[in-house]
């Protein structure tokens, strides 16, 4: 293993943490498999360390073993070391362990909504953090930015939204004084402002404590626009690690060199289809003498199936890589420039859906004696058209009623007020968040598939002629229209979703945040086989999202939603560049970008 | 995120596999789901196999169990194991009769009430819950307390208190499904009627129905041979396992086969059959 | 919780209501012949007719069912054929046996949930354990009693198993012997009380304590999944602690409704125990009314425990409601 000498100037004090050698072997149903492999890394008090990778990457047991929280179902066998501040933790008995996690090390998790004890106030649940007295209390619900701390303080968690209950638990974890924070995914359930302002707290808190942070995410934009440092996990192992800035600008390895270009931010180029990551080949390699990621490196060679990578010191910046062949991947960036940019749209003048005041109200509360509640408004009468050919993608935060216009667009939700009036008189076909539960278990994908021609032409031959094509028209093998969707990879699910859709081509697509629960890279090929089909069967496509460079990188024209009125439409340039709505303003303002400091 | 696999070639069909079932279920629970046909096989051939006629006395009077008489005689030499075979047809195929009926009646309610929706499913929700707040013992010993005993009386006593909760999970299960993205993908695929209800729909109830089924049997076996020993069964000649045991408790310390025997097989019964309920559990909760 | 109180009494009303409809109605419904059942296979067939004219059978359904719902206003439960006494009377004398026995199954039954869910949660994949635990749940309830007093009373004799207190005479004022022990200033009478009421109380405990053990089981191995165990672990807090300031009380619901199932389930039981012990309670007694054919008697049963079901039902639903107060009462 080399040793790293680790460059930053700025902390004169020794590590916090120091990681070496770290393994972890975790068993489901009796296999075991090795989810950390060789990880050595320091962090150093107020540090911000980035730990990014793709799900399955192992970035999320970094966290747990740090905290020896690993699942025992999976039977943890953990080897290497971990020092933090000076105490051995591999192989250290469970008290050292809770008095470590007491004073030491504390986390914020992904779902701030199942994070806290929902039978138990908040107060009683910062009390057991510290047992500290109701001043402290009152003072770090405030200092994470909480209106009426007090209030806070006597609440049950279910009385919280998601976004003050992620303060709630930083508070909880930063009032121990921890010398070292995990951060798993903190901000992933959170839209764009809350999680700018989540950002924001959590660098304050690493400067003003002293505290250093393991920031763990899928997402580099999200990294960079808060870490010093970055490290890049693949399959359990750290493929590069360096400045943040450094490896944002110079990426040595070619998982990481993807993982950048794969990212889409405001400033992305929207003419042409966004570079993506290599999928997953099926063959596995043993990767005890290979490169983990050789499978779906494109610049792999033979002996990089033969050799494991070392990680050594990089040649274009001050960190480190674990690439046999990193001098090339410079030569990708270069490649993947030259994509061809998309054939023009024609947009035709007549409406494929028009949305005339359109109001809706939803029930809330809990329900009277007779089963009547009170009802909170929705949508409150709004206009939108779409032309034939165009894509017009909808914006807003969660709770902004956008899913219920494309559900009532959809013709699934009947509106109280208005009209919806559509081109034509085939329904429109929708898309949904998760693909995989987009499909049904227990049917093969291409009876599902062959659904929508029941109404054309019966079960035949020549149906399942039509579902082949249908299947490779969006890129799938013909041969998985036997398979059930079990079997298949989210990617593929969201393919043979998007063949359902597309079989019989309708007038309108609805997508509803098709992107939202996936990995940056998967998001990239979805919105280029999206932006692929709507163009080459003339759809009309109305994409809900929270995203705004998604928004920006798909569509024709942008509308912006919010609480239930539409602020906002127009050309997204146009939008992104000069903002009219205060919330837009906002919105642009809170996206992270790669650019030093976050935001614009 | 869960793992899943990412294939560009398709794998073998992992299409229903029983060793894949059994081994979800578990070694002992697997037990349990063979011996419940083999149950009611023996069940429904009861009269043909008994080795003695239950009904005529073959030997001595009290014999204890024995390798000619394996549970012994009664007391007026009747073969015991004879008996205890024929009567375990009494309990086994009325409540497995209970069960169907039960099923048949509140999954058809449930799934009205579940496709349906709006009004109808809050009237028939209101009845529903009604019925599952019922005691159920109690209304079978009050119905068979004032209608008579009888074994018929007693089975439509425990099917009016059982259906509910059948017509609970399916209507459950509906809305629960009906509210899933690929149910409404479906809808949007332009799958109606029947076809929606057969091919997207009941697929994914059954589960739920078979797990509170078999974990059911176990129940009802109970409450039927518990409302036999009180004597609301079948009359007195009619072998039937808990009347078995309530008529030669006095005799426990003489001759304890008498009261013992009949009720381990009921202890048998039940045993099998909440095994095989664990067991259908755990293997259809796995997949 | 006013408004939940009138809603559980309303409640009640309509549970018992509906409860004696579906026995009126099914007497309409299903050719039976109570006259008959009363006088027994044997009566002379003047004798069934004076029963059915006794009884005002040969009145409409309806007639009939809003005759007994208006003495059940007076509660007036009417006379037993078997003891000649009102049925009121004949109940108030025996439910404080059953009272006292039912409730020491009660707490039993809970005590013996929480063991097996200890049981099982600290020696987790233990076969041995889960399949004991399945074997008790398969358990008829007299094979259970009969074992208990074979072997505990009469092969080895550690503890009495027949009736409810060996001082014949003893009457004390809340009829809950064992409590009635110590207001009297008999301790012995209460340990002897105690003593017989081991038995039967383990032989009632037993299924209550497996249903609602399986129950608190499978929630509390739910709970502890939940992200929320992490943070509290995360916090360097004992893992008993965890345990049961976090884990307990999110998984207390579902074995509370586990219980509050099992609770008719324990007067089915009772009748056996009872029989099997000679325990003088309302289950023996309905046991002699079922024998000899007293329908008012059983009846007349069969509403008190309508009623104590409803009452431990609101009581259950009033501790589900303190232990997660996101349920509204």
């Amino acid at each position: 293993m080399v040793k790293l000498s680790h460059r930053m100037s700025e902390p004169v004090t020794g590590s916090v943490l120091a990681v070496k050698d770290l393994s972890v072997i975790l068993s489901r149903e009796g296999r075991p498999s090795r989810v950390l492999d060789g990880i050595s890394f320091d962090m150093f008090p107020g540090e911000i360390i980035a730990l990014v990778g793709e799900s399955g990457s192992g970035k999320t047991s970094i966290g747990l073993t740090l905290q020896g929280l690993l699942p025992r179902e999976y039977l943890p066998q953990v080897a290497g070391s971990i020092r933090l501040a000076g105490i051995e933790l591999v192989g250290a008995g469970r008290r050292t362990w809770q008095s470590a996690r007491r004073h030491l090390v504390r986390a914020i998790s992904q779902d701030p909504m199942g994070a806290l004890n929902p039978t138990m106030t908040i107060r009683r649940q910062m009390q057991e953090s510290k047992g500290g007295d109701d001043r402290s209390i009152g003072d770090w619900l405030s200092r994470t930015g909480l209106p009426d701390p007090e209030r806070i303080a006597d609440a049950l968690p279910h009385r919280l939204s998601a976004g003050q209950r992620q303060r709630v638990l930083i508070a909880m974890a930063m009032m121990a004084r921890p010398k070292l924070l995990i951060a798993d995914e903190p901000t992933t359930a959170l839209d764009v402002i809350m999680q700018a302002q989540i950002l924001d707290l959590l660098r304050d808190l690493a400067r003003d404590q002293q505290t250093a942070i393991l920031f763990v995410t899928h997402d580099l934009t999200v990294a960079a626009s808060l870490a010093d440092r970055v490290l890049v996990l693949y399959a359990g192992r750290i493929v590069e690690m360096g400045r943040m800035q450094d490896v944002a600008r110079n990426a040595t390895h070619p998982y990481s060199a993807g993982l950048l270009a794969a990212r889409f931010d405001l400033d992305s180029d929207r003419r042409r289809p966004l570079p993506t990551l290599p999928s997953e080949r099926t063959h596995s390699i043993n990767v005890e003498n290979a490169c983990a990621y050789a499978t779906r490196c494109p610049i792999a060679q033979p002996d990089c199936t033969a050799i494991r990578p070392p990680l050594e010191p990089a040649s274009v910046h001050g960190g480190a890589v674990a690439c046999l062949h990193h001098e090339q991947t410079a030569f990708l960036a270069t490649q993947r420039a030259d994509a061809k940019p998309w054939p023009a749209q024609a947009i035709q003048e007549t409406a494929a859906l028009r949305l005339s005041n359109i109001g809706k109200t939803y029930p809330t509360g809990a329900r009277s004696f007779w089963g009547r509640r009170q009802r909170q408004p929705v949508l409150r009468s709004v206009n939108l058209s779409i032309k034939l050919g165009e894509c017009v993608a909808l914006v807003g935060a969660s709770g902004a009623g956008k899913s219920t216009l494309l559900r009532i667009a959809a013709g699934l939700v009947v509106p109280e007020g208005g009209t919806v009036t559509r081109f034509d008189k085939l329904p429109p076909q929708v898309v949904f968040q998760d693909p995989v539960a987009s499909l049904t278990p227990w049917l093969t994908i291409g009876e599902q598939i062959g659904e929508r021609l029941r109404a054309v032409s019966p079960d035949s031959d020549y149906g399942r002629r039509r579902v082949g094509e249908a299947i490779k028209l969006v890129g799938l093998d013909p041969v998985l229209m036997d398979a059930l969707p079990a079997e298949m990879s989210v990617g593929q699910c969201q393919r043979a979703v998007l063949a359902r859709a597309v079989i019989v081509p309708p007038r309108l697509l609805l997508c509803d945040e098709p992107i939202s629960a996936m990995d940056v890279s998967l998001a990239a090929t979805t919105l280029n086989l999206l932006s692929d089909l709507r163009r080459r069967l003339g759809m009309a496509m109305l994409f809900v999202t929270h995203d705004l460079a998604a928004a920006r990188i798909i569509a024709d024209r942008i509308a912006v939603l919010k609480d239930g009125e539409l602020v906002e439409i127009a050309d997204p340039d146009a939008i992104i560049a000069a903002p009219q709505s205060s919330y837009t303003r906002s919105l642009v303002a809170a996206m992270p970008s790669l650019q030093p400091g976050g935001g614009r | 995120m869960t793992k899943r696999p990412s294939p560009d070639t398709l794998p073998a069909r992992p299409r229903f596999n029983w060793r894949d079932f059994f081994r979800r279920a578990g070694g002992l629970e697997s037990v349990g789901i063979i011996g419940v046909p083999v149950v009611t096989v023996v069940a429904v051939l009861a009269p043909w196999i008994t080795p003695f006629d239950p009904q005529l006395r073959v030997a001595g009077a009290y014999l204890p169990p024995s390798a000619g008489h394996w549970f012994g005689t009664d007391e007026i030499g009747r073969d015991l194991f004879s008996r205890v075979i024929l009567g375990a047809q009494y309990t086994w195929l009325p409540a497995l009769a209970v069960i169907g009926f039960s099923l048949t009646v509140g999954t058809m309610v449930g799934l009205i009430s579940g496709l349906m929706g709006d009004k109808v499913d809050l009237v028939i929700q209101r009845i529903v819950d009604l019925f599952l707040v019922l005691p159920a013992s109690l209304i079978a010993l009050a119905v068979v307390a004032s209608l008579g005993p009888g074994l018929g009386n007693t089975m439509i006593a425990i099917a009016i208190v059982w259906w509910p909760w059948y017509a609970r999970i399916s209507r459950d299960e509906i809305r629960r499904l009906k509210a899933r993205p690929h149910v409404e993908a479906a809808r949007i695929a332009g799958v109606r009627g029947p076809r929606l209800l057969l091919r997207y729909l009941l697929p994914g109830v059954v589960p739920a129905l078979l797990i509170g089924a078999s974990l059911d049997v176990a129940n009802i076996v109970m409450t039927l041979s518990l409302m036999s020993f009180l004597g609301l069964g079948l009359p007195a000649p009619a072998p039937e396992l808990g009347a078995m045991t309530s008529r030669t408790l006095d005799s426990l310390t003489v001759h304890w086969w008498l009261p013992i025997l009949p009720a381990a097989i009921i202890f048998l019964l039940c045993l099998l059959a909440n095994l095989a309920g664990d067991g259908i559990r755990a293997a259809l909760r796995g997949a | 919780m006013l408004v939940y109180l009138t809603k559980s009494i309303v409640g009640a009303v309509v549970v018992l209501l509906v409860m004696s409809f579906i026995v009126f109605g099914l007497q309409s419904i299903i050719p039976a012949d109570p006259a008959r059942a009363i006088a027994g296979p044997s009566a002379p067939p003047e004798a069934v007719e004076a029963m059915r004219e006794h009884l005002g059978l040969d009145d409409p359904v309806l007639v009939q069912y809003g005759r007994f719902l208006l003495r059940l206003a007076h509660a007036d439960l009417g006379t037993s054929v078997r003891t000649r006494k009102p049925v009121s009377d004949d109940i108030r004398q025996y439910l404080p046996a059953t009272l006292e026995l039912g409730l020491a199954s009660i707490a039993l039954g809970v005590a013996l949930a929480g063991v097996m869910a200890a049981l099982q949660f600290l020696i987790p994949g233990s076969g041995g354990i889960r399949f004991a635990i399945v074997g008790i749940g398969s358990t008829p309830i007299f094979l259970a009693a009969l074992l208990l007093a074979y072997f505990f009373w009469f092969r080895l004799d550690w503890l009495p198993g027949a009736g409810r207190l060996a001082y014949r005479d003893f009457a004390g004022p809340s009829g809950l012997n064992v409590i009635d022990g110590i207001l009297v200033g008999r301790p012995e009478v209460s340990l002897d009380a105690l003593l017989h009421m081991t038995l039967p109380a383990l032989a009632l405990a037993l299924p209550i304590g497996v249903a609602v053990g399986r129950s608190l089981n499978g929630a509390l191995h739910e709970v502890m999944r939940q992200p929320y165990i992490r943070t509290a672990r995360g916090k360097g807090i004992s893992e008993t602690k965890v345990l049961l300031r976090h884990g307990l009380r999110n998984a207390a619901t579902a074995p509370l409704s586990m219980l509050r199932l099992q609770i008719p389930i324990l007067f089915g039981n009772l009748l056996v125990v009872e029989r099997i012990f000679g325990w003088p309670g309302l289950g023996l007694y309905t046991v002699q009314a079922l024998a000899s054919a007293d329908l008012p008697a059983v009846l007349g049963v069969a509403i008190v425990f309508g009623m104590l079901y409803i009452l431990v039902s609101t009581l259950i639903e009033i501790g589900q409601s303190v232990a997660d107060s996101r349920i509204n009462l």
